[in-house]
């Protein structure tokens, strides 16, 4: 296959590098695709194929640009990245090296293809290392083929015509290339100079051709039949029909684009990616929301989470070292650009805020922080916004592991694919994860301060409001938790079923009752209610992300891989930290009252 | 015996009731959930939650049925014997009240609760719904449904008088499907159907029990074809045959029960995200026949329809060269609204005793 679209590749007009005008992408890089099911702008998918094939993405618009308009000097550029060295030394590929072009994987790809078929029937749980970095690298280099063969009939042949201009000639050339064989065989260097230039335009209009077939990775075209838009690939229009008139308008603007970009005309480039912007928004009418576009590459853009995360950490320092104001300032400016995060995410996705595990953990983050300035706003102790943005600021911090690949903008399975249910149930379930995980990191806090001063004045207040809190925590755990039995009742037809998911939830709910009972009861006392509170931290992780990865259950849509070893790790380290922080306080205690 | 009932009472009712309860219960669930990963789902809840004790290798421990029973007491009692009727408290009592209401719905549900299932083709209409795990063996009389019987009788021996013998040789919940010449018979009789191709043998019982094979041989005697029969789930034709000149047929399969209306199935649609196989959500689009009455409707995902004390629910299907298959859930559950009123009421509780609590001063 790889050798196939080199050839492919041979058969059309290398161009020099671009560096000698820079092109502007702001018009390019709002085109829209249609990418896993969901309307993106083609910024998007550039970086996140250009994450998926080289691990992190720069310049992504030119690379893809590249990519579809000059595959011949793009096949050269070293995409591909490969840290596994058993995979190298499989490959045979420079052990000292980490980033290789197509051509270097030619070879290795070729004669691992047998091995890759029987891998493939193989559970990926049962994988090694190397063997899943091999099917990796066998899919990204298949994408990436399919990529550079995009617009293949765009490109320039030996006559300077592309396949697109011959098409009409199509059928006359090959006939008659095929009458000069069926006349003087197979051998072309017994033909003249005229039918030697017949036969390798057929050649290459053949190959041309064949690469097409199945291309259809990049839909760009949006195509209206019958009163219904469908995005399709350029080459699904030449090998399926699926074009109406306007379309090849639309393939003529991006052939003056191929052209500009080749050109390396910076004037015409942007007229034609503008007019192709322009062409896209009027075929595609209200089923394209050019805004919602522009508010993605923004989100992109500005990653209002990292700023979230640098305000968080500025305004806990600035708590410690007693800056109240302008810590308030800042933590306010945080909050703010985490919930813009957040409310851009619900307005490009037209959907309530959570519906995936990453989705969650940015959800329960801020859950916590506006929690804790709530609290900080009623009564000024600054121990509860530094525990609360703290606690905030590690969840932002480990959302990225829980996405399943580069796009963080994902869509939803069908049984989650209702609005009511995610603006309720989920918002419910996750915003008491939030106030469980506050609870517990208040009494970490609670602990911490009880050890230095068991009389220390605000003790007594921290363990109110812990105890408040946990009342709080109750009732949102309890009510997200009966209303997914609700939902469940509504989708599956059972209020109750005992999978894992649910009796995670009800796993948060018991501890609760339980330390809360306790404590009623007198059998729990204020300092080993406390520590149970902090167990919370456990509970709700178990609860959140440990139940995922039984792989069990009908709850199978939020299942994750690769995280249960930090799982374990936080468990026992939480464990051990709590039980220590509690054998500690309560000796101080003993200590005071001696 | 008055005051000792009273005493049991009162004490059923202190707080620290549910305090000694919780640990056994979360221990309980902890078991019950990481099992499901060996066991599976349905030998995890009938271990754990749906008995009254389960085994911790020879440490005998409370299931759901005595924690949960004991939680429902002590919900009851403290409800109706040390509720503080005042408004300050209305938060508890209330909340209290919607767990315990949740707590009887979930015993209505497991006692009365039926699940089954229905297969329609596009096109076709049935009033058939079936089990998920329980199977039978329907025997026909000359086209009329003579008797039923269930296939643990059949996994025991026991069987019903008939105007034929049949004697169970062998019968498997999970069935290994064997060529015949690989198998060696003790008795010596002729092979009838695909008795002469096949052979069944025990195997382990799969995690979900709805993928289980179940399956039997037997012997028929008293016929005008005697001999060796085999009869397992999803077999493509019954077994017939004649005994004392009446024509005889036996299908064995999912437990089938006839609804007091039928549905015909118009047409199924999967709704993929454009551009990919991936479903955005499911439909059915039904016609319910009930006597003269007729109409159409739809049921979705997240969407059921109810009729008749019945709920339809989408759960799946099956996709075919020309045509789709749609299977729907078919539940009566007479414990279906408790949930929705214990919701209501514990959210309505929680909350105001949240409320009450954040209205106090801190310290």
């Amino acid at each position: 296959m790889i050798r196939f679209v080199l050839i492919i590749l041979m058969c059309v007009m290398a161009q020099p590098s671009l560096a000698d005008e820079k092109l502007d992408y702001q018009y390019f890089e709002q085109l829209p695709i249609l990418d896993h099911g969901r309307l993106k702008p083609i910024g998007t998918f550039a970086k996140t194929r250009m994450k998926d094939f080289y691990g992190s993405h720069k310049d992504e618009n030119a690379w893809l640009a590249e990519v579809i308009f000059n595959p011949s000097q793009a096949v050269e550029g070293k995409i591909f990245t490969i840290k596994n060295n058993d995979l190298k030394m499989r490959l045979d590929l420079a052990a000292d090296e980490d980033s290789f072009n197509l051509q270097d994987l030619e070879q290795g790809l070729t004669t691992t293809q047998k091995d890759v078929a029987s891998l493939l029937q193989q559970e990926s749980d049962d994988l090694t290392a190397e063997q899943n970095a091999l099917l990796k690298i066998h899919e990204d280099a298949l994408s990436y083929n399919e990529l550079l063969r995009s617009f293949s009939f765009l490109l320039p042949l030996e006559n300077d015509q592309t396949f697109q201009d011959l098409l009409p000639q199509e059928q006359r050339i090959l006939a008659s290339l095929k009458a000069t064989m069926n006349d003087k065989g197979q051998d072309i260097t017994g033909f003249s100079e005229e039918e030697q230039k017949k036969a390798m335009l057929g050649f290459q209009l053949q190959q041309i051709r064949s690469g097409g077939q199945g291309n259809d990775d990049l839909k760009v075209l949006p195509v209206r039949l019958n009163g219904v838009l469908e995005w399709v690939a350029p080459w699904q229009i030449l090998n399926e029909g699926k074009g109406s008139p306007k379309t090849s308008e639309l393939l003529a603007l991006w052939g003056n684009a191929a052209k500009a970009y080749r050109d390396n005309n910076a004037a015409q480039w942007i007229k034609a990616t503008r007019e192709l912007h322009d062409k896209n928004t009027a075929i595609a009418g209200n089923s394209l929301n050019p805004y919602r576009l522009k508010a993605e590459l923004l989100y992109q853009a500005i990653r209002p989470y990292h700023l979230a995360m640098i305000f968080y950490a500025v305004s806990i320092l600035l708590f410690i070292i007693q800056k109240n104001r302008v810590a308030l300032v800042t933590l306010i400016t945080a909050i703010f650009s985490h919930t813009i995060a957040i409310a851009a995410r619900v307005y490009i996705l037209d959907r309530p805020p959570v519906g995936t595990l990453y989705e969650s953990v940015l959800f329960v983050s801020l859950v916590c922080s506006i929690l804790s300035i709530l609290f900080y706003i009623q009564n000024r102790k600054t121990i509860i916004p530094v525990t609360g943005q703290s606690a905030a600021l590690g969840l932002l911090a480990i959302a990225p592991t829980m996405l399943s690949g580069h796009d963080s903008l994902e869509l939803l399975v069908a049984v989650l694919n209702t609005n009511f249910w995610l603006a309720t149930h989920v918002l419910c379930i996750t915003a008491g994860y939030g106030v469980c995980i506050l609870a517990a990191c208040l009494s970490h806090a609670y602990m911490v301060v009880r050890i230095k001063n068991a009389a220390h004045p605000s003790l007594e207040g921290l363990l109110q409001y812990i105890h408040k809190i946990s009342i709080l925590a109750l009732l949102l755990t309890s009510i997200g938790t009966v209303l997914g039995g609700i939902w469940a009742d509504q989708s599956w037809g059972r209020f109750w079923g005992w999978d894992p998911k649910e009796n995670g939830a009800l796993l948060i709910v018991l501890w609760l009752i339980w330390v809360q009972h306790g404590r009623l009861s007198g059998h729990i006392r204020p300092l080993a209610f406390v520590a149970g509170m902090a167990a919370l931290n456990i509970i709700v992780a178990i609860a959140w992300f440990g139940v995922n990865l039984l792989g069990v259950g009908l709850h199978s849509y939020g299942f994750t891989s690769g995280i249960a070893t930090g799982l374990a790790v936080f468990c026992v380290l939480e464990t051990v930290l709590i039980v220590s922080l509690w054998l500690w306080a309560r000796k101080n205690g003993k200590r005071l009252h001696t | 015996m008055i005051a000792r009932i009273k005493t049991l009472l009162m004490r059923l009712a202190e707080a620290d009731m549910v305090f000694w309860l919780m640990p056994p219960l979360m221990v309980l669930l902890i078991l019950g959930t990481i099992t499901q990963r060996w066991i599976g789902l349905y030998a995890a809840h009938q271990t754990y939650f749906a008995s009254f004790i389960f085994w911790l290798g020879p440490l005998p421990l409370p299931g759901g049925y005595i924690l949960l029973g004991l939680l429902t007491l002590n919900l009851t009692a403290k409800f109706l014997l040390k509720s503080e009727w005042r408004l300050k408290k209305s938060g508890i009592i209330l909340s209290h009240l919607g767990a315990l209401v949740l707590l009887i719905g979930g015993l209505i549900t497991s006692i009365s609760a039926q699940e089954r299932y229905m297969i329609l083709t596009e096109g076709d209409e049935t009033p058939f719904v079936y089990h998920y795990i329980n199977r039978n063996v329907m025997v026909f009389e000359e086209d009329q449904l003579v008797t039923s019987i269930p296939f643990r009788n059949i996994m025991r021996g026991d069987m019903p008088d008939l105007p034929f013998n049949m004697d169970i040789t062998h019968a498997c919940n999970n069935c290994d499907i064997l060529r015949r010449e690989d198998v060696e018979s003790k008795e010596n009789v002729e092979n009838q159907g695909i008795a002469q191709f096949m052979a069944l043998a025990e195997k382990p019982a799969e995690k979900d029990p709805e993928a289980n094979l179940g399956g039997f041989e037997f012997i028929l005697s008293g016929t005008d074809n005697d001999g060796r029969y085999i009869a397992f789930d999803g077999m493509p034709q019954s077994i017939k045959f004649l005994a004392n000149d009446k024509a005889y047929e036996l299908i064995f399969g999912k437990e089938q029960y006839t609804l007091p209306f039928s549905i015909h199935l118009i047409d199924f649609v999967k709704d993929n995200y454009q551009g990919t196989s991936m479903a955005r959500g499911y439909h059915s689009d039904i016609l319910i026949k009930d006597g003269d009455l007729e109409w159409e409707t739809r049921i979705e995902m997240n969407k059921p329809l109810r009729y008749k004390d019945y709920t339809f629910f989408q759960s799946s299907f099956d996709e075919r060269e020309n045509y789709e298959i749609s299977i729907l859930s078919v539940v009566k559950n007479d414990g279906w609204l408790f949930p929705y009123i214990g919701t209501l009421i514990l959210g309505i509780g929680l909350l105001l005793h949240s409320v009450i609590m954040f209205s106090r001063k801190i310290a």
